[in-house]
């Protein structure tokens, strides 16, 4: 990926792991702070849909990068699309949703 | 007294006062210390991880963007030539598709060796010998053509005149190359030629590598059998033996790897597939002599092979060449022939362009390769219809490879992307296999109207079309994308994956009509799939005036 060096993969790669680690972090305490208790599969139904809507861009730019600009746009646009809107039902429902009176 | 004394002092001290955000759990994480009055300084651990992680999402996104258009874009997804001597290109794992007949290779009726005549190439030089010869011309019609050329055209009507009006376009294609066509095409014309004649043969086809006993025979004069060419070289009194067949099949397979080989495969040698009337090294290559002989140390053989350039392919008909594979191919051929004979056993290599006993198609599915196809090549899962090989027969006892079937064929049915690129139309729309040919019931490709495809295009030599190859939805390079495809596909037994490929395949890549294909004087556009690397465009580097268009995708 990155020409010319032998170390900038791994440290890209690197990074991108550490990301993922905020990103959960990031989510849970924004749960928290709508006032909902973390439920571990919620989270993990969330980050698993921003995971597959960023496999679907890469998988998009994949295309555009060997010269399949035209399939790279569909790929991202027909694949993509159902996957926001599966996140924002989640949203909706895991996060919006006023919790039931118990 | 004292101690307590102090610890209400700290305890009421307002710098060590505790602000309360009034957040559920904040208790349990704390929060900032702040100035009296509750004013915050600084960013709390939770705005840190809110917009921290909203930052992280969105540089994932980013990296997750970048990453595949890299990979997309990079030299190391163009797999196939060997650039792991372990045979790493070698990624697709076969052992779970490995099946006891290759599909379409079930008889269905007597099974037929094929007479030379049905190889074009060799029919081809015999007809236009005959031509030249003045022993025939075609207002004489086919029923007067003499030989076994002329009983295969009568047995094909129709043929003979779609063969020869290929021989006059290839006049035409001639004379289009020298009035204009060599400035456009001159970078692709430059590196087909310099594996050609550069690197495969010298002018008047005699073989530079490997050496071939034809040529040998012209040479001489004499007559060169199989059971001379083949041992020729060999020193030692008594070939060595190996520990095993299996010890036999794993070095082989590696010192085809080692000489530069992506993919190896290993079966018996089944003389049902070895042409009647064919033996290199014979007077007129065996045609009217050899008959059906089988010599009879040819007991195995040995396939192997690499693609062609990727971009080039892609950019097919001018740009591609087969002759980058084919030189590989056959350097390839050279070593392991002179390998097996330095360990006492005979080698004889069979190598493209037309330097073969035998057809390579039956004996890559056999060695479990890959599987036939409705464009009449072979597709192997790794590199798609992209995939030229070569080939030795020995008579070394190995463990063979059984076949596979990784379902390519069901997906030719629903597919016909190739059928409908073909600009010649040479390639059959069927469903299913309709065609018996020789005992196996397969798609069958219309091999004159594809030369006719040859012979009309943009090119020098006039030596390939490949526009099925550079369409077909298995010849992708090696990215994450196509090697999950790859994977799953096969492996899915109600067909869904295959259908939603294929839905995808239809709906997200765009194709020319097949007639663009063609030459500007034969009434297309010279458009190719997609557009030509960047080291194959003459205008970058050389002076020349860019007076055509492009009509590739990008």
């Amino acid at each position: 990926m990155f020409p010319g060096t032998t170390m900038l993969n791994y440290i890209f790669w690197m990074v991108m792991g550490a990301l993922q680690v905020l990103i959960v972090m990031g989510l849970v305490e924004w749960l928290k702070s709508r006032g909902r208790k973390p439920v571990w599969w919620q989270v993990a139904l969330l980050y698993a849909g921003f995971a597959f809507l960023c496999a679907v861009v890469a998988g998009g730019t994949t295309l555009m990068g060997e010269f399949e600009t035209i399939a790279g746009w569909y790929f991202i646009g027909v694949l993509g699309l159902p996957v926001v809107i599966c996140l924002a039902i989640a949203v909706r429902l895991f996060v919006m949703k006023k919790p039931t009176q118990g | 007294m004292a101690n307590e004394h102090n610890a209400l002092d700290i305890i009421n001290d307002p710098k060590n006062r505790v602000t309360d955000a009034g957040n559920a759990g904040a208790g349990e994480n704390g929060n900032d210390v702040g100035e009296p009055g509750g004013e915050n300084k600084g960013v709390s651990r939770r705005n840190f991880l809110k917009f921290g992680g909203v930052a992280a999402a969105a540089a994932t996104m980013a990296g997750a963007a970048g990453a595949g258009f890299a990979v997309g874009r990079s030299d190391d997804a163009y797999t196939g030539y060997g650039r792991t001597f372990q045979g790493g290109d070698q990624f697709f794992n076969r052992e779970p598709f490995r099946c006891d007949v290759p599909v379409m290779m079930e008889p269905v009726g007597k099974v037929v060796r094929p007479e030379w005549t049905e190889y074009l190439f060799l029919r081809l030089r015999a007809l236009v010998d005959i031509i030249k010869s003045g022993k025939w011309t075609p207002d004489m019609g086919v029923e007067a053509l003499p030989g076994p050329v002329g009983d295969h055209y009568r047995a094909r009507p129709g043929e003979l005149e779609i063969m020869l009006e290929s021989l006059q376009r290839n006049v035409k294609r001639a004379e289009a190359w020298k009035k204009g066509k060599n400035k456009r095409y001159a970078l692709a014309g430059a590196y087909n030629m310099a594996l050609r004649l550069g690197g495969m043969e010298l002018p008047g086809h005699v073989q530079r590598i490997p050496e071939d006993p034809h040529d040998e025979h012209m040479r001489t004069g004499k007559p060169i059998p199989p059971e001379d060419w083949d041992y020729r070289g060999i020193w030692r009194e008594k070939p060595m033996e190996f520990k095993s067949p299996k010890h036999a099949s794993v070095l082989i397979k590696r010192m085809a790897h080692q000489f530069g080989m992506s993919l190896v495969g290993i079966t018996k040698f089944d003389p049902r597939f070895m042409f009647k009337g064919v033996m290199r090294g014979m007077p007129d290559k065996g045609h009217y002599t050899w008959g059906d002989k089988v010599p009879e140390h040819w007991k195995s053989i040995i396939i192997f092979g690499v693609p062609m350039n990727w971009d080039g392919t892609y950019a097919a008909v001018g740009y591609s060449t087969s002759f980058d594979a084919y030189f590989r191919s056959r350097v390839a051929a050279s070593l392991m022939e002179r390998f097996i004979r330095e360990l006492g056993y005979p080698a004889r290599a069979q190598f493209p362009g037309s330097n073969y006993e035998i057809m390579m198609s039956p004996y890559v599915q056999l060695a479990g390769l890959g599987q036939y196809s409705r464009a009449g090549v072979v597709m192997v899962p790794e590199l798609g219809a992209n995939f030229r090989p070569a080939a030795i027969v020995t008579n070394i006892e190995f463990e063979y490879d059984k076949p596979i079937d990784v379902k390519m064929a069901d997906f030719c049915k629903k597919c016909k992307i190739c059928a409908e690129q073909c600009p010649s139309g040479a390639i059959p729309f069927d469903d299913e296999p309709q065609t018996v040919v020789r005992g196996f019931k397969r798609w069958k490709l219309n091999e004159e109207k594809c030369y006719q495809q040859w012979a009309s295009g943009p090119t020098q030599d006039g030596l390939g079309c490949r526009v099925c190859i550079g369409v077909c939805p298995y010849s992708r390079k090696n990215t994450w994308i196509h090697a999950i495809s790859r994977e799953m596909e096969p492996r899915d037994p109600t067909g869904l994956v295959s259908q939603g490929l294929l839905a995808m395949q239809k709906n997200f890549f765009k194709f020319h009509e097949a007639e663009d294909y063609r030459s500007d004087w034969d009434g297309g556009k010279e458009a190719s799939y997609h557009n030509p690397p960047w080291w194959m465009r003459a205008e970058n580097f050389l002076e020349i005036e860019k007076d055509w268009e492009y009509h590739g995708m990008e």
